[in-house]
């Protein structure tokens, strides 16, 4: 009787460990608001883990200098590589399970990111390339549908409209595709990266038969192909759909691109370069290219934004390959990264007092109310997070950084 | 050949008849200590009990007249019944009275049977006797499932992988034994996913602690299928069909010579689905991309395997107790149809794998039967192939929705073949020193060689050569030295033991861009295990720990050449294991209750995980976590006839000691993608003459329930109630999706055994509701399926 007690005593002890180990535990943690702040600002952060998985967060009256995302409501999705802000919606690559497509996400009355409406890719594999220019004009790339065509969508509606082939472009080469990688929009014509080559076993870049890369113009007036533009002595341009190789200079209107070479290869003859087609042109100018050589190699350029004729970019401290040196995540995404202002007239390059940036977030620089915004991931200086460079001024600020919050993969602001 | 070789058994097999069994005979004095010496007669045969108080005699089925001498003359007299259908130990005590004077009486033994021999043991262990199941649809992995404390998950379908989760541990943490042999072993054809219970005598389920034979680097615990070795002669065929076109067969047989010198068997399965259950799946609509689900068959999930084995033996032989020479061969074939989240279909992507094994295992008890040495080595030859060149894609529908694309529905294409050679050893020696004390010494040695070529695979940047035709060598040995000891008349048992690990492999290992570049790891490492038993009455108490560790095996480092790669660097992972268990049985008569509980402790490192990628998912060391859980089982029975049961488990699995302050948000949050709340309930009724004074039907009822689990790690602050809505965040990344707060199935079966005993016939329905099950985040498991199995008994 007595040791049936006992166990009675010991199982319910057991329940109740599980019971309360199993209980919520609240964080309350109330931050000062930091009058410092823009207050008509909502900062989209999108943090990852060690595993790519991560959320995305929405601050708005909780913007803090430091940051931790610890108990704040958020998006779930399994990889994050950031996002894209349109207005005040959001788009990004892949459901938030990773189904191939794109995502639209927005922001709800009380504040918080939630899942929009998807548009499903048939690829697949991870090379959904999109383009939203309005709300009511998108484009994005899907390979089943044909690699020579570009398909269009609805960005509210998030339903596919049509396409625009580029199929007599074709020279009957194994892996042909036509705005795979670039897809950008300067006035009414559209600039796709035409890739007419073959994969090579082991490859997962397409090697075209001549060291060459090719931008095909289309008229979204005339609804024509005008032509196609080439610049020798690089290959590939762009790298992959989350890393955008494209920029729009939003004062002088040249549009600019990066070539990033065959990075197995790593031939200093060809070279990743930074390209320009100049505004009113359809022609790459062949007067102009941005070598990496100039600055460090073997490497390549990874990140583009263009303003007021600066180029911002990262140019690595020490020679970098995507396939040399080990274990890929751990070379190329050493914290060796610098952002870079070149001056596109005089190709000086000058180093931003900002920390170094690992590649394992993508975004791009981006201009907002007279700044320029960089994310960086340094583990060196624990430093995952934002600095706003004036190109006025010449001032570097630190925007915010993340606390004990994982990797910065992302950031945008919408204003109200 | 191989064919006519399998014939040859099931003829042999047909010829045979029914003999008798091993018994082992255990005699010991009013203290509970062994008595050597002491002569044993049972007409014909004859002998003396060994320094452990035990004789072994092969004894027909039925009653016995037995006795007892010594120098002084007859001890005791008295009969026993023999049972070959278990195991038997009959235990004699001689108390000094006994020891004078002869007493003629009619003993009343209770046999220990193996089931709880094993579970007596020190280690948390339990033992699940599979002859009550042989008459069961399916395959073991749902048996164990329904155990206190396990876990199975699988994308559902027949052939699927089929990951345990123990103690809050799960995947290769968990070891899975044959015999003491890895499964991989034997191949794809006979896995957790493919054989079913006819092949098997048990399952022992080791939940933390190993047993020292086994030398094992599991980390928490494993399983070891013990196969079927009738000591009288049988052959038993059984074939069972069910729902999307599943077939399934089994053949075992086993012939003794009269003398008891040599014998044959075979035990071998084939196995065949469709799986083309329907799942609701996605589809794009052709003009909008919008995407819509349906509900629509699988249509490229066929799978086949075939495992074919024979085996033969020597035995009660001057130098062999028991000399058996194995030889089998096993094909798998099995079409995928989708990714890991059912959102990519595949029409043409299939992998296919052949393998032939040889085992020689050689056992023998020396001096008086204090040294037991056991020696077993096999030597394996595997293909394999993985497909995956389709140019064109499909829809759920199988209709061809692009052409003339880039080859590879799955990743970048592959055309990949694999040869292996794999070359496994195991010794256990056990001598006694006394009668109280025994050592165990294990060893066990593997090597295996791997070389092939995927023309679409993985090239070297600098060599420019495909990688996987460098020929990569992976080794391991791990080694066991240990002291049994009991006390107290048997009451407390206890077990020290140390433990050493080695391993150390070169090959090319790749990114998830497909670069390769040579690499080599050599680690070696020290473990050490505790356990002690203590029995009183109707309680059962034990407490082990071991300081185990796992080494990486070569699927981690190589990857599994179709969906992860290969890792090199990987470390073996490490864990403080605890275990407190405890059993009281309430015996009234036929009624029994008996109630147990686990309570387990786990501090892991380096942990080995899968971590999920693009293009490849790839293992991984994954940080630190701990495990706090407790399981808990309550079975009531009444004779025979009627039995009822339910246990669950729950383990709180997190992460602790984050080193990178980039991560601390994880600090505290559960180790995501493994259920951590499930249980199972069961209830069984006998019936006898139902349509015959000899026939037996039983029906049986079991439902399972598994609580909402999360794919991806959700940062304690953010964590839900237990039973709470999830509220502080939006996610769809939760196992089930749906917003049910966990899943619940059941299955039921009526089994019929005909009056001559000879034939069985079953029908059962699984998953009854027809409910949405994953147990893999979106792959959806069958729904409601039908099954009849019909089991023979040729003698």
């Amino acid at each position: 009787m007595k040791t049936s007690k006992q166990l009675r005593n010991l199982m319910l002890g057991l329940v109740a460990l599980a019971f309360m180990a199993s209980c919520k535990k609240d964080n309350d943690d109330p931050k000062e608001p930091d009058t410092d702040l823009p207050a008509n600002e909502t900062w989209v952060i999108y943090n990852a883990s060690a595993g790519w998985s991560g959320g995305v967060y929405a601050l708005k009256d909780n913007k803090s200098r430091e940051i931790n995302l610890s108990g704040l409501p958020f998006f779930q999705v399994s990889s994050n590589m950031g996002g894209r802000a349109f207005g005040k919606t959001l788009y990004r690559v892949n459901s938030a399970a990773g189904a191939q497509g794109l995502l639209k996400m927005d922001i709800n009355a009380s504040g918080n990111v939630v899942e929009g409406k998807f548009l499903a890719s048939q690829s697949t594999q991870y090379i959904t390339n999109y383009l939203v220019v309005s709300a009511t004009e998108g484009y994005y790339w899907d390979d089943v549908r044909g690699g020579l065509k570009v398909q269009t969508f609805n960005p509210t509606t998030m339903e596919r409209t049509g396409e625009i082939d580029f199929s007599s472009l074709s020279e009957g080469l194994p892996n042909e595709s036509a705005g795979q990688l670039i897809i950008a929009k300067r006035d009414d014509k559209l600039y796709v990266d035409l890739l007419l080559g073959t994969k090579l076993a082991g490859d997962w870049q397409v090697t075209p038969p001549n060291k060459e890369v090719a931008i095909a113009v289309y008229d979204l007036t005339q609804k024509t192909i005008l032509g196609v533009t080439k610049f020798a002595g690089t290959t590939n341009l762009g790298v992959f759909i989350d890393n955008v190789l494209w920029s729009i200079d939003e004062v002088t209107k040249d549009l600019y691109f990066v070539a990033v070479g065959d990075m197995k290869r790593q031939s200093s003859e060809f070279s990743s370069k930074i390209l320009r087609i100049k505004n009113g042109e359809t022609q790459f100018d062949q007067t102009f290219s941005i070598d990496i050589k100039a600055y460090q190699f073997p490497a390549e350029f990874n990140r583009l934004f263009a303003y007021n004729n600066k180029i911002y970019t990262t140019i690595p401290s020490r020679a970098v390959s995507y396939y040399g040196g080990g274990q890929h995540g751990v070379k190329y995404r050493d914290d060796v990264w610098y952002w870079n202002e070149i001056d596109v007239n005089t190709k000086r390059a000058t180093r931003l007092n900002i920390p170094a940036d690992s590649f394992y977030g993508t975004q791009n620089p981006f201009f907002h109310n007279g700044e320029i915004y960089f994310v960086s991931n340094n583990t060196t200086e624990s430093f995952f997070g934002v600095n706003q460079y004036n190109p006025s001024t010449k001032v570097v600020k630190e925007t915010f950084r993340l606390k004990e919050s994982g990797r910065l993969n992302g950031f945008n602001i919408i204003t109200e | 050949m191989t064919g006519r070789i399998y014939l040859t058994c099931i003829l042999i097999l047909i010829g045979s008849i029914v003999l008798g069994c091993p018994v082992r005979i255990h005699v010991s004095d009013s203290l509970g200590n062994p008595l050597s010496n002491i002569a044993v007669k049972i007409k014909p045969l004859s002998g003396k009990t060994d320094v452990s108080g035990d004789l072994v005699l092969e004894l027909k089925q039925g009653r016995h007249f037995i006795q007892l001498l010594d120098n002084s003359g007859i001890l005791l007299e008295s009969f026993v019944f023999v049972d070959c259908n278990s195991q038997k130990t009959f235990n004699f005590i001689l108390n000094n009275t006994a020891r004078r004077s002869i007493e003629l009486k009619e003993t009343i033994v209770r046999s220990k049977t193996v089931k709880q021999a094993i579970e007596a043991s020190p280690f948390a262990v339990q033992a699940i006797d599979l002859k009550k199941d042989y008459n069961k649809g399916g395959d073991i992995s749902e048996v164990l499932n329904r155990a206190s404390g396990v876990k199975i998950r699988t994308d559902g379908s027949i052939g699927a992988p089929v990951q345990i989760n123990l103690g809050g541990l799960q995947g290769k943490a968990v070891r899975l034994f044959r015999d003491g042999i890895p499964v991989e072993l034997f191949g794809h054809g006979f896995s957790l996913g493919t054989i079913p219970a006819n092949m098997l005598d048990r399952i022992e389920i080791y939940k933390g602690v190993m047993p020292l034979y086994l030398a094992s680097d599991a980390l928490g615990g494993g399983v070891n299928l013990v196969s079927r070795h009738e000591y009288k002669n049988q052959a038993e065929i059984s074939y069972e069909r069910g729902s999307f076109n599943t077939h399934r067969a089994t053949l075992y047989g086993i012939w003794n010579d009269p003398a008891k010198k040599w014998y044959v068997g075979t035990n071998s399965s084939f196995n065949y689905s469709d799986n083309n259950y329907k799942v609701e799946a996605p589809f794009i609509d052709t003009e909008t991309s919008v995407t819509s689900y349906r509900n629509v068959r699988r249509f490229h999930d066929a799978t086949r395997t075939l495992y074919v084995e024979g085996f033969a033996g020597l035995q009660n032989r001057a130098w062999a107790d028991d000399l058996r020479l194995t030889v089998l061969g096993s094909g798998f074939y099995k079409e995928l149809q989708h990714d890991i989240l059912m959102n990519k279909v595949n029409g043409q992507a299939l992998s296919k794998e052949k393998n032939y094994t040889g085992l020689l295992n050689y056992k023998k008890n020396f001096f008086d039967e204090r040294l037991k040495v056991s020696l077993l080595s096999t030597y394996s030859f595997f293909k394999t192939r993985f497909i995956d060149t389709a140019t064109v894609r499909y829809g759920w529908d199988g209709s061809i929705i692009g052409t003339g694309l880039t080859p590879g529905e799955i990743n970048g294409g592959n055309d990949q073949r694999l040869d292996y050679r794999f070359f496994s050893a195991r010794l256990n020696v056990s001598y006694a020193l006394s009668h109280k004390h025994t050592v165990d010494f294990s060893e066990l040695f593997h090597h295996q060689n791997r070389k092939g070529s995927d023309p679409l695979g993985s090239i070297s940047p600098v060599e420019n050569i495909d990688v996987l035709t460098v020929p990569a060598f992976y080794r391991k040995d791990v080694m066991a030295l240990g002291l049994r000891s009991t006390w107290f008349d048997d009451r407390v048992e206890s077990i020290v033991a140390l433990k050493y690990y080695h391993f150390n492999t070169k090959g090319f290992t790749t990114d998830n861009s497909g670069t390769g570049w040579r690499s080599a790891n050599d680690t070696s490492r020290i473990g050490y295990l505790a356990g002690l038993r203590w029995t009183k009455g109707r309680f059962l108490t034990k407490v082990s720990y071991e300081y185990a560790t796992r080494l990486p095996d070569e699927i981690e480092i190589f990857g599994d050449g179709v969906l992860s790669k290969e890792n090199m660097d990987l470390q073996p992972e490490k864990s403080h294991n605890v275990n407190l268990n405890a059993r009281y049985s309430i015996i009234n008569g036929d009624n029994r209750l008996t109630l147990s509980a686990d309570l387990f402790f786990r501090k892991v490192k380096d942990g080995i995980f899968l971590q999920k990628d693009i293009p490849y998912n790839r293992y991984i060391n994954f940080e630190h976590s701990e495990i706090k859980g407790f399981e808990f089982e309550a079975s009531y029975a009444t004779g025979k006839r009627f039995d009822l049961g339910a246990n669950f488990t729950y383990q709180d699995i997190r992460r602790i000691n984050i080193e990178d302050a980039l991560f601390k948000i994880e600090e505290g949050s559960r180790v995501p993608n493994i259920p951590f709340l499930f249980g199972n309930f069961w209830l069984n009724q006998g019936f006898k003459g139902v349509f015959n004074r000899a026939d037996r039907m039983e029906i049986n009822w079991n439902a399972n329930y598994t609580h909402r689990f999360f794919l991806h790690t959700i940062p304690k602050g953010n964590e839900p109630a237990l039973f709470g809505k999830v509220e502080d965040f939006q996610s769809s990344l939760i196992i089930p999706a749906d917003g049910r707060l966990g899943l619940f199935s059941n299955n039921a079966g009526v089994y019929y055994h005909f009056p001559n005993q000879k034939i069985s016939l079953s029908g059962e329905c699984r998953n009854i509701g027809n409910v949405k099950l994953y147990d893999n985040f979106s792959v959806q498991k069958p729904g409601r399926s039908f099954h009849v199995k019909l089991v023979y008994h040729i003698f």
